[in-house]
């Protein structure tokens, strides 16, 4: 039985190698078949990160063939069949070992005829390893389709990171919107209006509602958009005047010796340190002499004089110096203390106004990413769906290399003063194809306060954005100055007959929501 | 037994029917296996192929008691088994005595055995089967060994009566007589118009072809190799759902476990023959035709298609390959 043993230990190895061959090509092509159908699927239900579906295709295919493999690992029994079919060997090898303990002369002249044919065998009668072809040609093919699959861009798969992006940056600006409205509700002060502060918070806070509750980007920009609007009703240009006002005032009073002060204070726009010396030169006048006090109400009136931007400061000052000619110095003490309140209030004002600045500016940064997201969807959309949208996208490109204001349909509406100085700032709408954007710019008004000036940027005809607009590379001016100026252009120029009348409509919605 | 003997037997004896008998060797082999199997054979050929010849020279040369019986339509049971005739002794009683009819030989060539009608075809079944007659009231053993060598006509049906399943089912064997080719013809004239005729010589006997019968019975046979005896027979019958689309088609019963026991027990023997000590497929393949010709039934659509039991066979063994 050695003999028998030891060829059959040598077929079973050939019969184990054939068939790990074998399994293994079919464990492949059930991979590749397997990985062609997740990209597939990947086309109509995108995954990402990809990769471990595939990873798991790959390995269910291997495992089945690995398992089938040894599933079919050869007894002796049959391997006894195999050597004898394979080898000529007419049924020696599986007789002799059904009955290897067997007794009586007959099974032992079988089993030394079948050890004889052992000693004899040429192994080389199994042939050579049986390759599988069918199933390599389809494991190959499989194989290329899917490699092809997954080389060629997959739609769903780029819309699907366009919404987790999407989502990304909507949680991202909500809360840089929640941080706004914390901040904003902890910077109250004194002698500002309580009313506008708590409008500022409320609306901040809405506003971050609604980014988060926001379908998508382009819902998200504009809820964004459209609270930068609302809070800029809360500007007050005329606060500024009043700053301007003060410091005249402080000019003039800084030329008294009794004043100068509360002048050189006002002058360097220190609203507050102004308002207390003017209290502290109220506090002081009953110790001073007549020549003193006319002096001083010579100057109180110049400074009136000069105070004209701000009525309320001119009439407390004109009152002081008057009252103190009459020699009533109580009612110029109290004249005075009214100036100082006026000063104070002023300061207030200015601070909201810069706590209001802040919030914009916060509003334009939380934007930024999302119209990232805008612009893609918008770009994609565009491809889908011709031509002309294309166009459309063109200068929504061209925009938004201004800053980034993407815009379907050839509507996209840019901010010229922010192109000029790389800060333009536009909102992308995909789907609509329209967009609306604010710039800003700070512009020196009577000191250092910000005046944020909407600009239009101007398209050509092939949809090749110039990046500029009236206000571009021009003294800037007043928003209410131009506000209506910019509306006629931005309805003239979109106005031809190209141009698609519900993006028409929604440029005239947008200068309406400015209040042009 | 010893194999070795075993062959030596079975070699003498194909080499001195070789003698007489020009090529055929496929056919003598078929035959020697039947009888060392003890079983029946029913040879199918044309007359003058050397049917009678072959049965007569293995009687000779086996050293058996031989008998012949022409089968005609008006042949009557009793002229094959023996009957009773009214004898008278010495003293002038009469009596009735047994007369032993042809069967009661070592090897009985019933030639053209389907010209007989059923009544005395079936007079065969009980010998062939049981290897006994049973004559009035009393039952009479046949001698051992008893062979029963069949001959039928295939191209002259007219008249004839066609064996019935049952009978045919009794041949262990069906063998086809091929017509010899040039040079065996040219043999055959050569030997049998020469001045001088082959002398047979005995070469084994009874009790040698019991002794081969009984080893070959030891033949060792693998379970893999009884499975596909089994396979083969049972895709004989229609019904199953081995049978190849041929036997679904032509054919109206199947094989009978008989035809087991022939495929079997003749590829035992062939193994022996073949010098091996176990059963293989091969000895299957090879008795597979002799053992299921005759077992295998066709219908009538098998006519119309001209399709006969060797292709039916030659499918099944495609098809089981």
């Amino acid at each position: 039985m050695t003999q028998i043993q030891t060829l059959l230990r040598k077929v079973r190895y050939r019969l184990v190698r054939d068939r790990a061959l074998a399994r293994g090509v079919q464990g492949a092509t059930l991979a590749a078949l397997l990985a062609l159908a997740f990209e597939l699927l990947q086309r109509r239900w995108p995954i990402d990160p990809a990769w471990p579906g595939l990873v798991a295709c790959v390995g269910a295919g291997l495992g089945v063939g690995l398992v089938g493999w040894l599933r079919s690992w050869p007894s002796w029994e049959e391997v006894a069949r195999a050597a004898d079919r394979r080898l000529g060997g007419h049924e020696r090898l599986t007789t002799a070992l059904q009955f290897a303990t067997e007794g009586g002369w007959i099974y032992a002249r079988q089993r030394a005829d079948a050890a004889a044919f052992a000693g004899r065998v040429d192994l080389t009668g199994l042939g050579p390893t049986p390759v599988p072809v069918r199933w390599l040609a389809v494991a190959l093919a499989a194989t290329a389709a899917a490699v092809t699959l997954a080389l060629l861009p997959n739609p769903a798969l780029q819309q699907l990171r366009l919404q987790r992006s999407f989502q990304t940056a909507q949680t991202q600006a909500a809360g840089q919107v929640d941080a706004l409205a914390k901040q904003a509700a902890g910077q109250a002060r004194p002698g500002e209006n309580p009313a506008q502060r708590q409008a500022l918070v409320r609306q901040l806070q809405q506003t971050a509602q609604a980014v988060r509750g926001a379908p998508d980007a382009q819902s998200a920009v504009a809820a964004l958009s459209q609270a930068q609007n609302a809070i800029r009703q809360l500007q007050d240009p005329g606060v500024a005047q009043k700053k301007d006002a003060a410091a005249a005032a402080g000019q003039q009073l800084a030329q008294n010796p009794q004043s100068a002060a509360a002048g050189r204070a006002l002058a360097g726009r220190d609203l507050q340190g102004g308002a207390d010396r003017l209290r502290q030169l109220a506090n002081s006048l009953p110790g001073t002499s007549q020549q003193q006090r006319q002096q001083l109400a010579q100057s109180l009136a110049q400074a009136a004089a000069a105070a004209g931007g701000d009525p309320g400061l001119q009439q407390a000052l004109q009152q002081a110096a008057n009252a103190l000619q009459r020699g009533d110095v109580q009612g110029a003490q109290q004249a005075l203390q009214r100036a100082a309140q006026e000063v104070q209030s002023t300061g207030a004002q200015d601070q909201f106004q810069g706590d209001v600045n802040q919030a914009i500016n916060g509003l334009q940064q939380a934007k930024q990413p999302l119209e990232q997201q805008g612009q893609g969807q918008g770009q994609g959309q565009g491809q889908g769906q011709g031509q002309g949208q294309g166009q459309g996208q063109g200068q929504g490109q061209g925009q938004g290399q201004g800053q980034g204001q993407g815009q379907g349909q050839g509507q996209g509406q840019g901010q010229g003063q922010g192109q000029g100085q790389g800060q333009g700032q536009g909102q992308g709408q995909g789907t609509g194809g329209n967009g609306s954007g604010g710039g800003s710019r700070v512009k020196p008004a009577g000191g250092t306060e910000p005046v944020y000036v909407p600009g239009q940027a101007q398209s050509t005809d092939q949809g090749v954005n110039q990046g500029g607009g009236p206000g571009q590379g021009q003294e800037l001016v007043p928003y209410g100055q131009v506000l209506s100026q910019y509306q006629q252009q931005a309805i003239q120029d979109v106005g031809r007959a190209d141009i698609p009348e519900q993006e028409q409509q929604l440029v005239q919605q947008y200068f309406s929501g400015l209040g042009g | 037994m010893e194999p070795e003997r075993f062959q030596a037997l079975a070699r003498a004896i194909e080499e001195e029917l070789g003698k007489l008998i020009v090529g055929q060797q496929d056919l003598v082999r078929s035959v020697l296996i039947a009888l060392i199997a003890g079983g029946h054979v029913l040879l199918e050929g044309q007359p003058g192929l050397g049917k009678t010849v072959l049965v007569r020279s293995l009687a000779r040369v086996l050293d058996l008691s031989f008998s012949r019986v022409q089968f005609t339509p008006d042949l009557m049971p009793a002229d094959v088994t023996g009957t009773h005739i009214v004898t008278e002794d010495e003293s002038g009683r009469r009596r009735f005595e047994f007369q032993p009819g042809p069967i009661f030989a070592n090897l009985l060539l019933a030639d053209e055995i389907n010209r007989a009608t059923p009544k005395t075809q079936s007079a065969l079944l009980e010998a062939m089967q049981e290897r006994q007659v049973t004559v009035g009231e009393r039952t009479r053993p046949l001698p051992r060994p008893f062979f029963v060598l069949a001959t039928q006509n295939p191209i002259e049906l007219e008249g004839t009566y066609p064996l019935p399943e049952a009978q045919l089912d009794r041949f262990f064997f069906k063998l086809l007589v091929p017509f010899p080719g040039p040079t065996e013809l040219a043999e055959i004239a050569r030997r049998t118009t020469g001045a001088t005729e082959a002398e047979l010589q005995v070469v084994a006997g009874a009790d040698d072809l019991a002794q081969m019968g009984a080893l070959a019975r030891e033949v060792p046979v693998a379970e893999a190799v009884m499975e596909q005896a089994v396979s083969l027979l049972l895709a004989t019958h229609p019904e199953r759902p081995e049978a190849p689309e041929e036997v679904r088609r032509y054919v109206r019963w199947g094989a009978s476990p008989r035809g087991l026991q022939s495929l079997v027990l003749a590829g035992r023997i062939r193994a022996l023959l073949e010098g091996r000590y176990n059963l293989a497929v091969e000895d299957l393949r090879a008795v597979a035709a002799p053992a299921l010709r005759h077992r295998v039934f066709l219908n009538f659509e098998a006519d119309a298609a001209a399709v006969d039991a060797d292709q039916v066979v030659a499918a099944i063994l495609e098809a089981t390959a």
